[in-house]
């Protein structure tokens, strides 16, 4: 994975684990790597690594068992309201840029409107 | 201490080898040399030997200052620097290697010069005879001269140590160049100085040392010599030992 | 705790350190920055105990280095330094011979990531080879400090990722290792704290992170704002 130097890597290594916890390919109560074996993955300060999960936690996308290691959460509904929420804050982003290149939201939806169309037309 | 030990041997066999070689030849071009009866070839090998014997127990002398310097003074330094072993140690484990080898080397070349000597009378009877009339000679010309084996042994005992003594002053030479001097303008050369005036010190002690006292016999005089010069040299790597501990940076 | 106190070195007329106070903790990865001579070398060398300082301290764990410290701390420099007559496997068994920490398994394993051949000689090395031996025997002591000077050296690509991956696997929390490398890119990830020095002073010591957070740099900007050379504005 490459990281953007000048933003906390943990957030970015958590992010890409949040993702792939809401979306599926991490599937609900899944063992997760430990720290060490996730620093050496994504070649990463075990320190950073551990204040991923902690994170991660903290959100309760996962869970960590003495002894037995760190387990996405079992619980659906959570990881469903994350994936939402991620899915609204893309939204609000994609408004946001058009905003800055002179779309209103109207505009906005209507561009969404045209995109899906043509997405369709080319994978149906 | 032996691991140590046994890589100084590591880092100056090659020299014993080339000195072995050397050493080895020569012996065989003597041996020819007798069995051929070819007078010029055995007098030619036999100094060449004598040679070789003296410059070779002083080159492994000097080698052993050599790979001294190089161990402070250069990269390959580190790996000897590095481990967690006292100044003490290490240059404890050189004076042991180095003095061992010096005492080795010495007695080699004594029992080859021995052996090439006994081939030699036994090859001339007549060697043999003007022998007995030069040291018959001497003998009443000074009194005090024994030729006997013992003595000559208790020689190149004495010899020896005080080969040892110059060395470990090199060594301290050397140290002083490389820790306290170094950097500094003429720092080398200061050191050199160091060398000299601590030999120059030392041979001035030793005559006062044995003028001062009146020996029973010669054995006496070198085995005292022998103990002066070993103590000596036991200062000498004490306190070289400590500046390095102290003062050396590789 | 690894640490110098007003640590002063001179080399003649010229002072590689001065005063510098530092103090290195268990549990981090350290990247030491600074252009060359700004005496990283040297302050890793002296906490080997390889230099002796004019003025200042340094302390493993609050007593003066020296032969204990030795056991603890392991040094790499940036020279090659092995003896010339020795093979790759032969390097293995001096290091076994006097680092109890030495782990020989831990060597073939390194030997074998980095497609080294044992019987090798080091006289016959590239500077490449001779750079990932470095690197392997260094990290083959199980040691409570690992200063590596340049690990990432004249190091193609796919074995810096394995030097970076040995790196990691080494770290823990009663461990300390410091890294300085010209590759500041390379280190950004790695390394959980950064310190800078400048022309033989302690500059800044920060946690990577928190600064990242903080003010949205990069080590390497940070690196360019400290010593100097503009970023470019596209």
């Amino acid at each position: 994975m490459e990281f953007d130097p000048m933003t906390p890597i943990w957030a970015q290594v958590a992010g890409h684990l949040r993702l792939e916890m809401v979306t599926g390919r991490l599937q609900p109560g899944e063992k997760l790597p430990s720290g060490r074996d996730l620093a050496l993955q994504f070649a990463i300060n075990p320190n950073t690594a551990a204040r991923v999960y902690q994170e991660l936690e903290a959100e309760g996308l996962c869970s960590t068992r003495r002894g037995l290691g760190t387990f996405v959460t079992a619980d659906r509904a959570r990881l469903e309201a994350i994936r939402l929420s991620l899915a609204r804050e893309a939204a609000e982003q994609f408004l946001s840029r058009l905003d800055k290149l002179g779309l209103s939201p109207g505009d906005a939806l209507r561009m969404v409107g045209e995109a899906a169309a043509t997405e369709d037309s080319q994978h149906p | 201490m032996l691991k140590l030990i046994g890589y100084e041997f590591r880092k100056t066999w090659f020299a014993k080898v080339i000195l072995l070689c050397i050493t080895a030849l020569l012996e065989l071009v003597f041996v020819i040399g007798l069995l051929t009866s070819d007078e010029s070839t055995i007098a030619l090998s036999a100094m060449l030997l004598a040679l070789v014997a003296t410059g070779g127990v002083m080159a492994m002398g000097l080698i052993s200052v050599t790979i001294l310097h190089r161990d402070m003074n250069t990269r390959q330094g580190y790996m000897l620097f590095m481990t967690p072993n006292s100044c003490y140690k290490i240059l404890g484990a050189k004076v042991l290697e180095n003095g061992l080898t010096i005492l080795v080397t010495g007695a080699f070349f004594a029992l080859l010069g021995a052996l090439d000597i006994t081939l030699l009378f036994g090859h001339y009877k007549m060697i043999d005879r003007m022998w007995e009339l030069l040291t018959s000679f001497m003998t009443k010309m000074v009194p005090q001269l024994n030729l006997q084996g013992h003595v000559i042994f208790l020689f190149l005992i004495s010899s020896l140590c005080s080969w040892v003594l110059t060395v470990l002053t090199a060594f301290f030479a050397d140290v002083m160049a490389s820790s306290v001097l170094r950097g500094k303008r003429g720092g080398g050369f200061v050191a050199f100085l160091i060398f000299i005036v601590l030999n120059v010190l030392i041979a001035w002690g030793s005559r006062q040392l044995t003028d001062a006292r009146i020996f029973p016999g010669v054995e006496s005089m070198f085995i005292w010599t022998s103990v002066i010069d070993l103590a000596l040299a036991a200062l000498m790597y004490w306190v070289t030992a400590l500046v390095m501990e102290r003062r050396l940076s590789v | 705790m690894l640490e110098s106190r007003e640590i002063t070195m001179k080399f003649g007329p010229v002072t590689a350190l001065d005063h510098v106070s530092l103090k290195l903790e268990p549990g981090h990865i350290y990247a030491m920055l600074g252009p060359n001579g700004s005496g990283k070398t040297t302050w890793m060398k002296l906490a080997t105990g390889l230099l002796k300082p004019a003025e200042g301290e340094m302390l493993w764990n609050g007593a003066p280095v020296g032969v204990e410290s030795r056991r603890e701390i392991a040094y790499m420099s940036t020279e090659p330094y092995f003896y010339s007559w020795m093979s790759i496997r032969q390097v293995g068994k001096y290091y076994q011979d006097f680092f109890r920490d030495y782990d020989p398994a831990r060597f073939d394993a390194l030997l074998a990531r980095m497609e080294l051949d044992p019987a090798l000689k080091v006289k016959n090395l590239s500077s490449g080879m001779m750079a990932k031996l470095k690197v392997a025997v260094t990290l083959s002591r199980r040691a409570r400090v690992w200063l590596l000077d340049e690990p990432f050296n004249g190091i193609d690509l796919i074995a810096r990722d394995a030097i970076a991956q040995s790196i990691i696997e080494s770290a823990g929390e009663d461990r300390i290792i410091v890294l300085s490398s010209h590759l500041v890119e390379e280190m950004e990830a790695i390394a959980d704290w950064a310190v800078f020095i400048r022309k033989g002073v302690l500059v800044e010591s920060c946690d990577l992170e928190e600064m990242r957070q903080r003010t949205s740099q990069s080590m390497a900007d940070r690196y360019r704002s400290i010593y100097g050379a503009e970023k470019e504005v596209i």
